[in-house]
């Protein structure tokens, strides 16, 4: 069972290799689940049917989606003539956990985990490789502080990113497989809401800490009101829906307006 | 000739994290800026592009059938445009991410053609009947994989070097004039505009709502029915 497992567990990353804008993950999906659903359909045929079955539509967040493989899997198992032909509740249970958790997975990871390791990666390679009150105070173009940064940036954004990738994708397939549907009962245990606000207050002051000493390090009165307009500017652009292609275009533009008013570099 | 396929070689395969295995966040700006630019030898560009970048798009990414604007594809050719200076100056690099940032337009229509083009597998898979499926899976999953990394690997040569063509015929070199002084001034603004995008992301209580704004398509009446 556990090679069964493993073997979802590394399918799973291909989940979206062939997205398609009709039935989205449903290749993936059954690519994934081969493995699992081999042990319940001992016959080719049945084997085959079944996964025919799954490669009806199907979307999802691609971290829960082990938990929607094991799930099906226990459900599978769990009947008493397997041979029987479809089951309609196995669909619509399959659609609405891949609906909830796509919702709890946009939320959680994309809208909370990916920003708040991205500025916690960033802020610490920026500290770490150019102090500001270090000795001697490397520049921007110092080649060795820069190899340092960048270290600190992919390994610390990927280390702290996957590490909770990694564990969702491997813990919930387990309690999934063991515990069927019921493994809502354990995501709603994890209390990942919760968790979401508090990450996103702790990424604000983050943020917030890496602005100031941004700002900090310009001596320049005139370029650090600019900035402060810039910043709040670029906020306000986002309410209203503006893309970040938008804000960089105008910012150019701010930045050559800037040259008229006789700002420059400091 | 070399450095483009050796630079489109590794963007090809740092854009498979999205669309092929993964995702494994790989492809994120400040993953794969710095890692472009360390293999070009200057890391220092990825630092600036990637960064930048990171935060600008901070709230782009693909959820349900929206396909986002492809900031992989301008880091990785702003990294690629940012280098070809042997040592590059602060405007050389914002002009790279300046030509760059179109190209992200262009792969997502790439992209979204492509992943019209898997409809039509799924189609064909549809015909093989069920004692076969088991061992046709594997073979269109590692097909697609193949092709998307080929895909990607073309797009980003003919990219590459176009604007490589274009870049040495501008034989750009700073000069002390208002467009070089707005372009380095840039480098100094466009962070702060970045913070300002983060910030907004995370004084929102619903930061999803902003990646349904990339929504452009919706899948067939029916469809997901089952």
């Amino acid at each position: 069972m556990t090679w069964a497992m493993l073997s979802t567990f590394f399918r799973s990353f291909f989940l979206q290799t062939l997205w398609n804008f009709e039935r989205m993950q449903n290749v993936g999906f059954a690519f994934a689940a081969a493995p699992l659903l081999k042990r319940v359909y001992k016959t080719r045929e049945m084997y085959g049917r079944a996964l025919r079955r799954e490669l009806k539509f199907f979307n999802t967040h691609p971290y829960f989606a082990t938990i929607v493989m094991g799930v099906i899997f226990a459900k599978e198992r769990s009947r008493e003539d397997p041979s029987a032909g479809d089951d309609p509740t196995l669909g619509v249970l399959k659609d609405s956990m891949g609906g909830a958790f796509g919702a709890i997975g946009d939320h959680v990871l994309w809208g909370t985990w990916r920003p708040f390791a991205a500025i916690l990666a960033l802020s610490v390679g920026v500290l770490v490789a150019f102090p500001q009150w270090g000795i001697p105070r490397p520049g921007l173009f110092n080649h060795e502080a820069a190899s340092i940064c960048a270290k600190w940036w992919i390994a610390g954004f990927l280390g702290v990113f996957n590490s909770v990738h990694l564990w969702l994708r491997w813990r919930g397939l387990q309690k999934a497989v063991d515990d069927g549907p019921l493994v809502v009962q354990w995501v709603k245990s994890l209390y990942l809401q919760t968790w979401a606000a508090q990450t996103r207050r702790l990424g604000l002051v983050l943020l917030l800490a890496m602005a100031l000493v941004y700002l900090s390090r310009w001596t320049s009165s005139d370029l650090l009101i600019w900035m402060v307009a810039v910043l709040l500017g670029t906020m306000i652009m986002k309410r209203w829906a503006l893309s970040g292609t938008v804000i960089f275009y105008l910012i150019c533009g701010v930045a050559y307006g800037m040259t008229f008013l006789d700002i420059h570099w400091p | 000739m070399h450095r483009v396929l050796y630079a489109a070689a590794c963007s090809g395969l740092i854009a498979l994290d999205f669309t092929g295995w993964g995702p494994w966040m790989v492809s994120q700006p400040m993953v794969c800026g710095p890692i472009l630019a360390t293999l070009m030898g200057q890391p220092v560009v990825g630092l600036i592009i990637g960064g930048i970048a990171q935060l600008l798009w901070l709230d782009m990414t693909a959820i349900g059938v929206g396909i986002p604007y492809d900031a992989t594809a301008v880091t990785l050719l702003g990294v690629y445009w940012g280098t070809l200076p042997p040592h590059s100056a602060l405007s050389q690099i914002i002009l790279a991410f300046f030509m760059a940032v179109p190209f992200g337009f262009i792969f997502r229509w790439v992209d979204i053609g492509a992943r019209r083009l898997n409809s039509v597998v799924v189609h064909r898979l549809d015909h093989v009947s069920d004692a076969r499926l088991p061992a046709a899976l594997p073979l269109v999953i590692f097909g697609a994989l193949l092709w998307t990394l080929a895909r990607f690997t073309l797009t980003y040569i003919v990219a590459m070097y176009a604007g490589q063509t274009f870049w040495n015929r501008m034989a750009y070199i700073p000069k002390l004039t208002r467009f070089d002084q707005a372009l380095t001034i840039a480098v100094i603004l466009l962070p702060v505009a970045g913070m300002g995008v983060a910030l907004e992301l995370l004084l929102s209580e619903e930061p999803e709502s902003r990646f349904n704004r990339f929504r452009r398509f919706k899948p067939k009446e029916g469809v997901g029915d089952s």
